[in-house]
């Protein structure tokens, strides 16, 4: 009994005290409402929410299989040949370190109707489930494989009765963290792609009202089905496994080294294949030339054309911006992730008692949660930090707890260890996704002031094609729209000259790095310095909202309302 | 069960290359084991005296050298079923039953499990696991996992059987308790054996003949026959002549 008091003691402090700061308004002038009129707000508004969480279950399912098929079969084929894996190396880093938020606006413009999001959802999801295939069909038990072998068991053989089976655990675990993925993927294309129903489409027409219990509750609903997303492969694995992960592995071992020029050969077919792909891709599809830049595109931008040097410069501009927040972001992620992790372990109490904590950074989508953080951290660096502390928190820890746990005595410090390096470079990439996801959440919020709006609306408007976004491929795994500021506007009938989208991106990039540069806010921004007045009416309220008076709220102080719309 | 086959080495070599290092792990190994014998090849840790059975079974492949199972290539041998094994590892598969573990090299050769069901319950109750067809792994100790180990080396009706330190990570008592089942096994089956291990008593007490190899490079060095009569008691294990067959193979593993 006192040990259960216990345990729920610290949750209820926590809400108690979120209650009394809310009431009070005491974050960022109300910006964190008390839960209970977060509640109550979603009882309000409880009739909306069906048909947005269904639009989002159906296309976050679809783009779930999908991705997960794909993921598994690739898993097989990097398994079954290492120069497959070794080619596609360059193809599966540019989809892990890809921020959706990058390409949200290319695939909703060449895209329609669901696929956007499916799309997302899967590119979510694959490459969790495909490196978790490829550890799991790895990390079989040579001794068990040797008897196979020993009675005439070729690799087929091998594949079937020892490998296929034994990476049950690990791609279920990989189902079990690529779930919230495949949501948060399909409320981003919600966000990017506009349609009527979805979370994040009602995210979007609810960002210009100034209800932060509205956007609270969206977040909390998106984390709620992200959350049993989780618990749904999580029950489902934990059934499955029962006694069987009991016994140690003797692993076996990695595959050896290769000569030094095939490997140099393999090197540079990895690089080159995600820039056939790119092209490949553009081709298949027939983006017109305006909306899909080709590599070849990009490099005409960025060193040969005119311009080339400006692009340069605020490229590099923004990558200083970007890179020391990314690493501060990573280092505070990955130690405070260690630090629980290691206390998970010599106290067991502590891990339960943070277990609902660690259970809702590892499934709230961070679309719901970035516009939240960066209301109530000031759209400073510190909203970024945070942003990528979850983001670790979410990696490592998931990552972590089993690594301990599992680890049989006289080779957990090893393991751990190695584990741990491991989790650091994929908490890397993480870092680096979410700086451009929590970056361009903050650049809108900038020192322009202005309320930034979607670009979605201003198509709504009736405007046409414009320049979207342009993932460019570094090796950093860094990609950045650079065109998308650019961001022409037909529509409006106004061409913007350069100097003055330039005017508009000085004060944006100087603020926040990579984030002016990316796609659809610099629009606004550009367009803003285009018009060199006020802040244009925003376009989510030109799209959905425009039955509400609270058009205008828009023009409020970006600490007080502004959420960018992110994700 | 068919006639019994033997083994036959001849100038076995095999170096292993490695992050810089070269390790010669055999060095012209030859032995013969009749059919029906029981052969117990012994000597310290890294001697290659595991390197001599994976070889054998067309794990590793050889540098030089030939082996004949049955007159036949491992590769033949082993998918025609004449081979049996059990490492020092049981190597069951964490996700199957007691008795599925002990079906897998039927599956793994193709041959229907159905008809074995009789067959694999006599071979529960002959490794004293009755009771326990549908545990999983995890619910074993580890001594009872070493059983299904050699329950599973004989569910194809092998006709010779590789033993790789089956009861190295078992504990005394139950290793000699093992030892005088393998003992019962081999006398019921008449399966030729090649057991390898480090134990001087339990070779001692199993086998026909004794090849004590040494390290650096790996090859043996001396085979000592053993005449004590069978079948061998427990009670052997304080017996003088066994002592001094222990004795006698000591020495030649420390040189002497």
């Amino acid at each position: 009994m006192g040990a259960d008091l216990r345990r729920w003691l610290s949750p209820v402090l926590l809400l108690l005290l979120w209650e009394v700061v809310g009431r009070l308004d005491l974050v960022a002038s109300g910006a964190l409402p008390a839960l209970s009129e977060i509640l109550a707000r979603l009882w309000w508004d409880r009739a909306d929410y069906p048909a947005h969480v269904t639009a989002t279950l159906a296309a976050s399912g679809a783009g779930f299989v999908i991705g997960n098929v794909l993921a598994v079969l690739a898993g097989l084929v990097f398994v079954l040949s290492p120069v497959a894996e070794r080619l596609s190396r360059g193809v599966n880093i540019a989809i892990f370190t890809l921020p959706p938020i990058a390409i949200a606006p290319i695939l909703t413009l060449t895209l329609e109707g669901m696929t956007p999001r499916i799309v997302l959802a899967a590119l979510g999801v694959y490459f969790v489930t495909m490196q978790a295939t490829v550890t799991g069909l790895r990390q079989y038990d040579s001794r068990a494989a040797d008897v196979v072998r020993a009675y005439g068991g070729g690799r087929a053989a091998v594949m079937r009765l020892v490998q296929l089976r034994g990476a049950v655990p690990a791609i279920l675990s990989g189902f079990r963290v690529a779930a919230p993925n495949a949501v948060l993927g399909a409320i981003l294309a919600e966000f990017g792609g506009g349609g009527r129903f979805g979370l994040g489409a009602y995210l979007l027409g609810s960002l210009g009202r100034g209800e932060p219990d509205r956007l609270w509750g969206i977040g909390l609903v998106a984390t709620l089905v992200a959350g049993l997303s989780y618990a749904v492969f999580a029950l489902i694995s934990r059934r499955i496994l029962g006694a069987t992960l009991s016994l140690s592995l003797n692993p076996a071992a990695p595959p050896a080294d290769r000569p030094v020029r095939r490997a140099a050969l393999l090197g540079l077919g990895a690089v080159l294949l995600p820039f056939a792909l790119w092209w490949f891709l553009l081709w298949a599809m027939q983006v017109p030339e305006m909306l899909g830049k080709t590599p070849w595109g990009v490099m005409e931008y960025l060193f040969v054309s005119d311009s080339a040097p400006v692009a340069r410069e605020r490229l590099l501009a923004a990558l200083a911006e970007t890179l020391p927040i990314t690493l501060a972001g990573l280092a505070a992620g990955l130690a405070f992730a260690f630090g629980l992790a290691v206390a998970g372990r010599l106290m067991p109490g502590f891990t339960r008692a943070f277990l609902p904590v660690a259970l809702v950074t590892q499934t709230m989508p961070l679309v719901a949660l970035t516009p939240l953080l960066v209301l109530i951290l000031g759209a400073r660096d510190g909203s970024d930090l945070v942003d990528h502390h979850i983001g670790h928190l979410l990696s490592c820890l998931c990552d972590d707890r089993p690594g301990y746990r599992d680890g049989t005595a006289c080779r957990t410090g090893i393991a751990a260890c190695l584990r741990g390096w491991r989790m650091a470079r994929v908490a890397a990439g993480h870092a680096a996704r979410l700086c451009a996801v929590a970056v361009r959440c903050v650049a809108v919020d900038g020192p322009a002031g202005i309320a930034g709006g979607d670009d979605r609306g201003m198509a709504g408007n009736g405007a046409g094609p414009w320049k979207p976004a342009e993932p460019v491929a570094g090796v950093s795994g860094f990609r950045n729209d650079l065109d998308g500021g650019r961001g022409q506007r037909d529509g409006f009938g106004r061409a913007l000259s350069r100097g003055a989208v330039d005017g508009a991106y000085r004060p944006a990039t100087h603020g926040h790095g990579f984030a002016a540069l990316t796609g659809c806010d610099g629009h606004c921004t550009a367009r803003r310095g285009a018009t060199g007045g006020p802040a244009p009416r925003p376009s989510c309220c030109a799209v959905s909202d425009s039955a509400h008076p609270a058009d205008h709220d828009m023009m409020r102080p970006p600490s007080t309302l502004m959420v960018c719309p992110v994700i | 069960m068919t006639a019994p086959a033997g083994i036959a080495l001849s100038g076995l070599s095999k170096t292993f290359h490695g992050r810089g290092k070269r390790v010669e792990a055999l060095r012209d190994v030859s032995l013969t084991c009749p059919p029906g014998s029981f052969t117990a090849l012994i000597g310290p840790s890294g001697c290659g005296k595991s390197t001599v059975l994976r070889t054998s079974l067309g794990l590793e492949p050889l540098d030089a050298g030939r082996v004949e199972i049955c007159g036949q290539s491992p590769a033949q041998a082993t998918a025609a079923g004449v081979t049996g094994v059990a490492f020092q590892d049981a190597g069951l598969l964490p996700w199957r039953s007691v008795a599925r573990n002990i079906a897998l090299p039927l599956e793994v050769l193709g041959r229907e499990v159905g008809p074995a069901k009789h067959r694999i319950r006599d071979l529960i109750a002959l490794v004293g696991l009755s009771g326990y067809e549908d545990a999983l792994p995890g619910e074993l100790s580890g001594g009872m996992r070493q059983r299904v180990a050699i329950a599973r080396a004989l569910v194809s009706e092998p006709r010779v059987l590789f033993l790789d330190e089956p009861f190295g990570a078992l504990d005394q008592i139950l290793r000699r308790q093992m030892n005088i089942e393998l003992q019962r096994i081999w006398a019921e089956t008449g399966v030729t054996t090649l057991l390898v291990t480090h134990g001087i008593d339990e070779a001692v007490f199993l086998a026909d003949r004794v090849a004590v190899m040494q390290a650096a490079p790996g090859r043996i060095v001396e085979v000592i026959g053993i005449d004590l009569p069978r079948p061998r008691h427990a009670a052997l294990f304080s017996a003088p002549h066994f002592h001094e067959l222990c004795d006698r193979i000591a020495g030649v593993l420390h040189g002497g």
